[in-house]
C-alpha cells in the first residue's frame, strides 16, 4: 500500500504543486485547507480543492479559527501595541499550521505531512536528527519561517520544493494546468491582505485614541503622532512633522503613547537577546559560536557570536552593528547552508 | 437486488438482543406498574431496573431519569421547565445555537412569541460553537443555555464538557439535545455539568417512541403531564414498561461495544470519505475530527438532494438529505446555512449515517453507485453545465 500523507494547501502555485509532486512519487496524497479566519477568501478555498480534486486527493476544510485567533491574532495585535514588531506566520508555524494537519493526519491514522515551503529537510545519521536546510534557490528560502520546528515534527514533514527553483514550479504548475500558476508571489500576511498593519489594529480599538507625542532621546516633546499603531521601529518616511534633520522611529511606548525618534545612529546596536529557543542540529549550544545571523527574513546574514543562556535563552553579539533591531522580530543563526536555529527577539 | 440501510441518524433496527429482552414485557409480564399485585409489581420492579441501569451509564441517580416518548418530547419538556425556574428570578433570556434540531429551535420561536428573548450562536465552518462568543452572550438575566450534544445532520460534536463549565461558572442551567451522541459517544452528565439531558432510544437500535430527559436533582422539574403518580407525579400515563425495558437494553449493549462499534465505525466513514472527496466540486459537511462515527455528510454541487435521493433508493440505499424531518421540504437546512454554505450548494447535500450493522462491502457498493449516480445527474443537470461554463472561463480545470 502507498504512504499516506497529508498536504497543507493554501490554494496557491507552491502547496498545489508540492501536492501533485507527491502524488507523482506515489503518495496517497490528501489535501487540506486550514480555515484560519472568518471572511477567508472563498476563492483560496476553491482552488485548493479543485487542485486536489483535479490529482485525486480527497481534500479537507479544517476550521481551527478560534485557535487561530487567540494564539496568532490577538497575539499579534497586543504584541504590536506593546510596541513590538511580531511576525504572525512565525507564531503560525509554531502553534497552529504544523500541530493542526498533523492532527487532522493522526484522525486518519496517518503520521506524515507535506508544505510547499522552500526548504529542506534532511536526516543526519551521525547525530540521528533531522536537519534544516536552505532552499536550493537561496533568494526563495523560507528556512527561517520553519526555525521553530522540533525534531518530532521534522520528523513527520516532507518539503518537495527544496531542491527546485520558483521558476521550475511554476512550470510544472503550467504543465499540469494549474490556475494559480502566473498568480504573483504574495509576501503579506494572510490576514492582512495588503499589508495594511494599522487599518487593521484599528478595528481592534475603535473607540481607543491612540495618538500622542514624538519625544526625542532625552524625552523632550518634538510633535503629535497620528496613532502609535501606525509606525514601525526604523521607519523615517511619513512621519507627518519636519524635524529638520533625518529623524527615524527608535521605540514605541504605549503606556504613555509616547514614539521615541532619534538619529539614524542610535538605531545601530550590536547586542540583543532572545526567548522561544529552537536549536535543531544539536539539542543545546555548549559553549558560545559564531554564527551568520539574520533578524529580518528579508536581510542579508551577518556574522554574531551566539551564547546560550537557559534553556530558551540567547544572548546574541554581532560583529557589526545592526540598523533597526525590533523586539518581537525573529533572528534565526545558519552555520552553511544549515539553518542551526532561532528565538524571538527580546 | 441489494438494500443498504445507511439513514441510522434517522432511526436504527432494533437489536435483536434488544427484542428479546422487550419480549416478556408484551405478554407475559404485562401488568400495570402502578397495580399493587404481584403482576403490577413485577413489571415496576423492571421499570425501576431499566431506570437504575440507564442512570449508572450516564453517570445519574436513578431518581434524575424520568421516562418520556422520545427525543422531541424531553427537549420540549426540559426547556419549558428550566424557564419557569427562570421565571422565579425573572430571567427571560435564553442562549441556544443556529444548528440546533427542530424540536428545540422551534420551542425557542415559540417562546420568542411569548416574550423570551433568544440568543443563536453562529458555529464555525465546520459546525461548531465558538465558547468566546457563548462567554459574551450569557447575561444576568440568562435563564438558560441549549445547546446539542452532536449535530445531526453534519455530525459535528460540540464542546459539551467546556460549555457545560462554563454555564456552572456562570450559574446558568444547561441542557443538552443528546439524542445523536447518547449510545456512540461516552456522555456523563455529572462530568460535562449536565443539568437537562434528552435522549432518545431507537437512534441505538432501541425501540422507538421512548426516551429519557435527565433532570439534575436539586432542580424543580415542572410536571410535563398532570393526572397521574408515574415519574414522581411530573407525567402522568401508565408507562410503556417494554419498551423502556427495551431502551435498557440497548444503552447497555451500546455502551460495551462502543469502543469496537466505533473503530469499525470510523473505518467504514473514512472509506467513505475519502473516496468521496475525489468526486470533482463535492465537499464534505461538519468537522473532519470531532465528528460523530458514523456520519458522513457531503455536498455535490450542481445537484438537488432530493434526485439523488431518488437515484440511490433505485439501487437499494437509503440515505437522507439534511435531516429525515425536513426533507420534503424546498428550504435548505438551517445547518449548512449555518456552516456558510452558499443556498445552490446547501441544496445538494446527503447525508449518510451508519450504524454497526453496516459492512465495508456495503461502503463499497455505496462509493461505486454515487459516482455512476452524481455524474449521470450532472450530465443532466443545467446548473452543472452553468457552473462548468464559468469554471472554463476563469481557466479552472
Amino acid at each position: 500500500m502507498n504512504k499516506k500523507l497529508f498536504v497543507a494547501m493554501s490554494g496557491g502555485v507552491d502547496s498545489s504543486v508540492a501536492a501533485h509532486l507527491l502524488k507523482e512519487e506515489g503518495f496517497d496524497v490528501y489535501g487540506l485547507t486550514l480555515k484560519l479566519y472568518e471572511n477567508m477568501d472563498e476563492e483560496i478555498l476553491n482552488q485548493a480543492a479543485l487542485t486536489a480534486q483535479a490529482i485525486g486527493a480527497p481534500f479537507f476544510v479544517y476550521d481551527i479559527s478560534s485557535e487561530f485567533k487567540k494564539r496568532v491574532i490577538d497575539y499579534f495585535v497586543s504584541s504590536y501595541m506593546a510596541g513590538k514588531t511580531p511576525n504572525p506566520c512565525i507564531e503560525c508555524n509554531r502553534y497552529i499550521k504544523f500541530d493542526k494537519v498533523l492532527e487532522l493526519a493522526r484522525s486518519h491514522g496517518v503520521n506524515s505531512m507535506a508544505t510547499g515551503h522552500y526548504s529542506t529537510i534532511e536526516y543526519d545519521k551521525a547525530s540521528q536528527r533531522f536537519l534544516l536546510k536552505k532552499a536550493f534557490e537561496e533568494d526563495k528560502d523560507q528556512s527561517y519561517f520553519l526555525y521553530m520546528l522540533k525534531q518530532d515534527i521534522l520528523a513527520k514533514t516532507l518539503l518537495p520544493l527544496g531542491s527546485l527553483t520558483k521558476a521550475q514550479v511554476r512550470e510544472i504548475a503550467q504543465s499540469q494546468g494549474f490556475s494559480n500558476a502566473k498568480r504573483k508571489d504574495s509576501q503579506d500576511v494572510c490576514f492582512l491582505p495588503h499589508g495594511n498593519y494599522a487599518d487593521f489594529i484599528a478595528q481592534y480599538y475603535p473607540q481607543a485614541n491612540l495618538k500622542g507625542n514624538f519625544i526625542d532621546e532625552d524625552g523632550s516633546l518634538l510633535g503629535q503622532h497620528e496613532g502609535i499603531h501606525k509606525y514601525t521601529i526604523g521607519q523615517r518616511k511619513g512621519l507627518g512633522v519636519s524635524f529638520g534633520k533625518p529623524m527615524f522611529v527608535k521605540a514605541k511606548n504605549i503606556e504613555d503613547k509616547t514614539i521615541t525618534l532619534s538619529s539614524e545612529e542610535a538605531l545601530y546596536s550590536s547586542y540583543l537577546r532572545a526567548d522561544n529557543l529552537n536549536l535543531i542540529p544539536f539539542e543545546s549550544l555548549e559553549s558560545p559560536r559564531r554564527f551568520k545571523a539574520k533578524t529580518r527574513y528579508n536581510q542579508k546574514e551577518q556574522w554574531a557570536r551566539i551564547e546560550q543562556t537557559d534553556t530558551d535563552k540567547v544572548i546574541v553579539e554581532f560583529e557589526q552593528a545592526q540598523r533597526a533591531v525590533a523586539q518581537g522580530q525573529t533572528i534565526v543563526f545558519y552555520e552553511d547552508e544549515y539553518l542551526v536555529g532561532g528565538g524571538t527577539i527580546l | 437486488m441489494q438494500r443498504i440501510y445507511v439513514d441510522n441518524a434517522a432511526t436504527t433496527a432494533i437489536s435483536p438482543e434488544v427484542l428479546e429482552a422487550m419480549m416478556p414485557f408484551m405478554q407475559e409480564v404485562y401488568g400495570n406498574p402502578s397495580s399493587i399485585h404481584s403482576f403490577g409489581q413485577e413489571a415496576s420492579a423492571a421499570l425501576e431496573k431499566a431506570r437504575l441501569e440507564i442512570a449508572e451509564i450516564l453517570g445519574a441517580k436513578s431518581k434524575e431519569i424520568y421516562f418520556t416518548s422520545g427525543g422531541s418530547e424531553s427537549d420540549n419538556w426540559a426547556i419549558n421547565a428550566a424557564l419557569s425556574i427562570g421565571a422565579k428570578r425573572g430571567k427571560k433570556h435564553i442562549v441556544s445555537s443556529k444548528i440546533e434540531h427542530h424540536a428545540v429551535l422551534h420551542v425557542l420561536k415559540r417562546l420568542e412569541k411569548e416574550g423570551y428573548e433568544v440568543t443563536y450562536l453562529d458555529v464555525n465552518g465546520n459546525g461548531i460553537v465558538k465558547l468566546e462568543d457563548l462567554k459574551s452572550a450569557i447575561r444576568e438575566d440568562t435563564a438558560l443555555v441549549t445547546i446539542m450534544y452532536a449535530n445531526n445532520e453534519i455530525g459535528s460534536i460540540q464542546p459539551i464538557t467546556e460549555i457545560g463549565a462554563l454555564c456552572r461558572e456562570k450559574g446558568v442551567l444547561f441542557h443538552t439535545d443528546a439524542v445523536q451522541a447518547v449510545g456512540n459517544l461516552p456522555v456523563n452528565v455529572v462530568e460535562d455539568n449536565i443539568d437537562f439531558l434528552s435522549l432518545s432510544a431507537h437512534k441505538f437500535h432501541g425501540p422507538k417512541g421512548v426516551g429519557v430527559l435527565y433532570c439534575r436533582t436539586g432542580l424543580a422539574l415542572r410536571g410535563l403531564i398532570i393526572g397521574g403518580a408515574q415519574e414522581r407525579g411530573r407525567r402522568a400515563g401508565t408507562e410503556n414498561v417494554a419498551a423502556i425495558v427495551g431502551m435498557s437494553a440497548a444503552l447497555k449493549q451500546a455502551k460495551d461495544n462502543m469502543q469496537a462499534n466505533n473503530i469499525a465505525l470510523k473505518k467504514m466513514q473514512a472509506k467513505l470519505i475519502d473516496e468521496l472527496l475525489k468526486i470533482p466540486r463535492s465537499r464534505l459537511n461538519g468537522d473532519p475530527i470531532k465528528r460523530l462515527p458514523g456520519n458522513i455528510s457531503f455536498c455535490f454541487e450542481g445537484i438537488e438532494g432530493e434526485a439523488l435521493l431518488l437515484s440511490l433508493d433505485m439501487v437499494g440505499i437509503a440515505a437522507s438529505s439534511g435531516s429525515a424531518c425536513t426533507s420534503g421540504s424546498l428550504d435548505p437546512s438551517h445547518v449548512l446555512l449555518a456552516i456558510g454554505l452558499p443556498h445552490e450548494i446547501a441544496h445538494g447535500s446527503l447525508r449518510l449515517s451508519l450504524s454497526n450493522f453496516n459492512t465495508m462491502e456495503e461502503m463499497e457498493y455505496i462509493i461505486e453507485n454515487l459516482k455512476i449516480i452524481v455524474k449521470r445527474l450532472r450530465d443532466m443537470s443545467p446548473v452543472w453545465e452553468k457552473l462548468e461554463k464559468e469554471a472554463n472561463t476563469n481557466g479552472l480545470q
